[in-house]
């Protein structure tokens, strides 16, 4: 017990040292708020550290898709990150599908696609700008809850990434269903059946 | 009954103390909230109570009513009582900081529940409602039930609370990011049943063409309800947030749309199992800050809704 309390002494120094740091490397031009402040470090982060991780953790969409849909333990044991009771397993996919439907009158914009083959959409993705859930953010782990100040800044986090997400989508071409599509992408889900709503960091047109 | 519950205010601790003392197997732990007058504490209150019997604890349930030096006391008699573990919805993120260190350094662990704190690397847990994310979720829902567009009203938390600032942080990522959605009034009720029916009563009045009311609690909503069903506005969507067992009811009965569920009871129960976990390994295996996310409540589910828990 002594030695747990003494190593976690030594821990939380250079983690609340480190936060510090961190923050500072983006504020220090201007006072900003949590929204700039996290705008600022996905960029920083985009292409040095964030589209290389989930390049690296991305598994073939058709597989993980399949497990999910035969045995979702399994599927969140062999694929999923960062699963606990008090929130769902994120998946990190690369794959090609064909479009099937999609709403881009919404501000929530989305693809039904399918990646199976079976002609039927087995998943979407979601093109925004109203981009639902924390999935790119619960898959990367250099970003971690304690680190940060509280939930706002972390949620602005997750914002942040959605947003850096949907800046880098090029345009639907018309009409889009019919289309295939390539995407590299990340989404989060809490039981087989519910549907994969994939949050886009790569998507082109036709097959790759 | 096999396990001990009391319920004491700090005034009384000193008379309970000598009976705590006598505790054997595997020791006390303290459980400190808010008032229980509001149910939502009290579920977690319960939560943890029942969870630590269940593993064979004492406990001891507290309560602070939000006061940062109530708290600090309630913690003083905790650390002289040697209990072996506190689980805490403290009151203040900043004021909290103190007492949980020198309960710390008195070898007594700290697992957070329900509301964060300044600082990381003074309590073992922290485990939180994703209130951002809830908010995210009720805000998406009124969106849809908006159809997208017209004119709402948002009902404000009490502004010292962060979690107000948070949940209405989160309603406007997701609904300014709809052009014809247009918010015609913005006030707080402070949490309160009451003063959201006058505040309902008066927005309504200014702003006739009101389509729905977002609100940063459940109470508010209730409140806010209220005002429309007295106003023969019923057409009027409104969305709360907690998930109490009112709102639930309401969703049953066509009134109040959805709301959004903190999972309070169940929150509180894994802070005694974390605390079980470290009192026995040393470590909880899990890092400090932990988010649990909130379920949306509609009339598809509120059924299975009772004392912030959603069975299955």
């Amino acid at each position: 017990m002594i030695r747990t309390l003494a190593i976690a002494a030594l821990v939380a120094l250079p983690l609340t040292a480190c936060k510090i740091v961190k923050k500072a490397d983006d504020a220090d031009a201007v006072p900003q708020d949590d929204a700039s402040r996290m705008a600022a470090l996905v960029e920083a982060d985009w292409d040095e550290r964030i589209l290389p991780a989930l390049s690296d953790t991305a598994n073939p969409a058709e597989d993980v898709l399949a497990l999910v849909g035969s045995d979702f333990a399994a599927a969140e044991d062999r694929y999923g990150i960062g699963g606990s009771e008090g929130a769902p397993s994120n998946f990190v996919v690369t794959g090609t599908g064909t479009v099937i439907d999609a709403n881009l009158e919404s501000r929530a914009a989305r693809l039904d696609v399918d990646i199976d083959g079976d002609g039927e959409a087995d998943s979407q993705i979601q093109l925004g700008p109203v981009i639902r859930g924390t999935a790119l953010r619960d898959t990367l782990d250099f970003y971690v809850f304690t680190d940060f100040r509280d939930q706002i800044e972390f949620a602005k986090l997750a914002r942040a990434l959605n947003d850096a997400a949907h800046s880098s989508l090029e345009p639907a071409p018309a009409p889009v269903v019919g289309q295939t599509v390539t995407f590299t992408g990340a989404f989060t889900l809490a039981k087989a059946g519910d549907p994969a709503q994939i949050v886009p960091v790569r998507l082109s047109w036709g097959a790759e | 009954m096999k396990r001990r519950h009391l319920i004491a205010s700090a005034a009384t601790v000193a008379l309970i103390m000598p009976f705590a003392a006598f505790a054997q197997g595997k020791g006390t732990i303290g459980i400190v909230t808010p008032s229980h007058d509001n149910p939502f504490f009290k579920a977690e209150a319960d939560g943890a109570a029942a969870k630590a019997a269940e593993l064979g604890y004492e406990t001891m349930v507290l309560t602070h009513d939000d006061d940062p030096n109530r708290q600090s006391e309630i913690y003083d008699t905790l650390i002289a009582q040697g209990v072996s573990a506190i689980i805490l919805d403290n009151a203040g993120a900043d004021a909290s900081v103190a007492p949980i260190r020198r309960a710390k350094e008195a070898g007594i662990p700290s697992f957070l529940i329900d509301r964060e704190i300044t600082e990381s690397g003074v309590a073992v847990s922290q485990i939180v409602s994703n209130n951002y994310q809830g908010a995210q979720l009720g805000a998406e829902e009124f969106v849809a039930l908006m159809g997208e567009s017209g004119e709402y009203a948002e009902l404000l938390g009490k502004e010292s609370d962060t979690n107000a600032g948070i949940r209405s942080s989160g309603y406007h990522d997701v609904i300014d990011q709809y052009p014809d959605m247009t918010m015609v009034a913005q006030q707080s009720a402070n949490w309160s049943q009451t003063e959201a029916y006058t505040v309902m009563e008066s927005m309504l009045q200014a702003n006739p063409g009101i389509k729905g009311v977002i609100s940063g609690n459940d109470t508010m909503a209730m409140g806010a309800w209220a005002a429309l069903e007295a106003a023969g506005r019923t057409d009027v969507i409104v969305v709360g947030f907690d998930g109490s067992n009112d709102v639930r009811d309401s969703i049953a009965n066509g009134g109040i749309k959805a709301t959004v569920l903190q999972p309070a009871y169940r929150q509180a129960e894994l802070a005694v199992e974390q605390a079980d976990t470290y009192l026995t390994n040393g470590s909880t295996g899990l890092e400090e800050k932990q988010l649990m996310d909130c379920v949306l409540i509609n009339a598809d589910n509120a059924g299975q809704l009772e004392t912030f828990a959603l069975s299955n």
